[in-house]
């Protein structure tokens, strides 16, 4: 049952979400065609000319990163229509098990966050190469000097040593950013859906910013209170010089411990989210 | 086996005054039961809490035996008093949707009852008028081999015409072993097909229950008139 959930609520969501993403393909085309022009240095044009293609550039450029804003949109209309809503009275009669009804809105949710930052890499990638194509167009090398040069060549030079590890990282920190991102978001909704019968978007609104606030505040307190290169650092100066499997606990513990902590907040989030949705929530 | 039973269910929201106090009642198989009262009196909140869209506050519910839960949403076919798809699906994606959800779910039957009604099946809802979209909806309902339908104001919205068209329908296509609970308003139009009858008053108790024909017989009057005699304001 999980899978045909999935299905209708995948395509729910990409019924709009492919037009977003779209979008982003061709303004990241226009980007890099304004940025090419925008850096050339010897070319001979007017002020209004150039304020054009800068306000052009930067609209492109908001464009770009506004999609993973527009996808939290998206899912979020998906599950605040198909839970709190009339569509409720469907949703909650199939016979599937409410952990079914969660796990694929979660699914959905995390699917299309990891498809929007993809998406924004790539519109990245094609900046810079339709900017490099507009330099060889016009026998210049402004572009790849300035920005595609240093930037590859820093990434071929490192692809097989630390930079695998922190992206490795960064992917795993980062699906479990979106894990917990998902949990807030559904957890705001339903909150908001048990308490109130009228204005439940604003409720959850204000529940996120709240939730937001909070969990800044415990962040700093985590970062300052568990300086961990701090530790490493009095552990190494008691043993004169720094230890090889010191250093290899200290990359490893700042990889686990965030995916440690999100995982945990993750999963309690979930717990609750699953007891609203099962004892708490009466669809009036 | 009765396919209801409620033993002193209890049902209040936030208000804390009781929308269901102490209901115990069962009902048998093969049955089609009228679920009448005034306005605010609870018939639909007990048709949710026995579709299991509301949890109760105490007491118990069984469908065929089963406590309320996620095993007992296959049984039952439930019918709200609003419209409740998502309008961007198209009348056959609704017909798919039924199909992959619903083992005991007939897709011939549910085609064959849009082609009786001309109901373009390649029509978006969103397009559809509001009786249609409440013809398509009990279409659906009804083309489920449920063993408890329950069916909130299912002909509140539509024309006279239609009402007929509708009860014929539920009458027609439902399976003597099953049971069908319906609220409604119009209990003149529906009392030709009702074979029990339920009168819920205000705090959430049953003032009265029967057959109707019994009624008829032992009181000459019409459930109808029945009604508003009891509810008379």
């Amino acid at each position: 049952m999980l899978g045909k959930l999935l299905k209708y609520d995948m395509k729910a969501v990409f019924k709009y979400w492919w037009l977003a993403a779209l979008t982003t393909v061709l303004l990241s085309v226009i980007a890099g065609v304004l940025l090419s022009y925008v850096i050339e240095e010897d070319a001979a044009r007017g002020v209004l000319e150039e304020a054009i293609a800068i306000v052009g550039l930067v609209i492109s450029f908001i464009g770009i990163f506004v999609l993973p804003l527009v996808t939290e949109v998206l899912i979020i209309v998906r599950l605040y229509k198909h839970f709190f809503t009339d569509e409720g009275y469907l949703t909650f009669t199939l016979p599937v098990k409410k952990h079914a009804l969660l796990n694929s809105k979660l699914i959905m949710a995390m699917a299309f966050q990891l498809a929007a930052v993809v998406t924004v890499v790539m519109d990245v990638i094609i900046i810079l190469f339709v900017g490099m194509l507009c330099d060889r167009i016009k026998g210049i090398d402004n572009f790849s000097s300035d920005y595609g040069e240093p930037l590859f060549g820093e990434l071929s030079a490192d692809a097989w040593g630390f930079g695998i590890l922190y992206t490795a990282e960064a992917i795993l920190i980062g699906l479990a950013y979106m894990f917990v991102l998902s949990m807030v978001i559904f957890l705001c909704l339903t909150i908001a859906s048990v308490l109130t019968k009228k204005h439940k978007v604003l409720v959850a609104i204000g529940l996120f910013y709240g939730a937001n606030a909070i969990s800044s505040l415990f962040t700093q307190i985590a970062v300052y209170g568990t300086d961990l290169n701090g530790v490493f650092m009095i552990f190494d100066s008691v043993n004169n010089g720094v230890s090889e499997l010191a250093l290899k606990w200290s990359v490893a513990a700042q990889l686990l411990i965030p995916l440690g902590a999100l995982a945990a907040v993750g999963a309690g989030m979930y717990a609750l989210e699953y007891y609203l949705l099962d004892r708490k929530l009466d669809l009036q | 086996m009765a396919v209801l039973e409620c033993k002193n269910l209890y049902k209040s929201y936030k208000s804390g005054k009781y929308v269901l106090a102490d209901m115990s009642f069962s009902v048998p198989s093969g049955k089609i039961v009228g679920l009448l009262g005034p306005n605010g009196c609870g018939k639909s909140t007990l048709i949710k809490t026995v579709a299991g869209l509301l949890v109760p506050t105490k007491g118990e519910v069984f469908v065929d035996g089963i406590p309320v839960g996620e095993s007992t949403k296959s049984l039952v076919s439930y019918l709200p008093e609003r419209t409740y798809f998502n309008s961007w699906m198209h009348v056959d994606e609704l017909v798919s949707y039924f199909a992959d959800f619903y083992a005991d779910f007939d897709k011939e039957r549910a085609y064959q009852l849009l082609f009786d009604l001309s109901i373009d099946t390649k029509a978006r809802l969103s397009t559809l008028s509001k009786g249609t979209k409440e013809k398509v909806q009990l279409i659906l309902v009804m083309s489920r081999r449920a063993r408890l339908y329950l069916l909130d104001e299912p002909i509140a919205g539509v024309d006279p015409a239609a009402r007929e068209y509708i009860l014929g329908t539920i009458v027609s296509n439902y399976d003597p072993s099953s049971t069908i609970m319906i609220t409604t308003h119009l209990i003149s139009d529906v009392e030709q097909v009702l074979d029990e009858f339920m009168f819920l008053g205000y705090g959430g108790q049953i003032v009265m229950a029967g057959g109707t024909d019994d009624v008829r017989a032992e009181t000459g009057k019409s459930l109808d008139a029945l009604f508003r005699e009891v509810y008379r304001c």
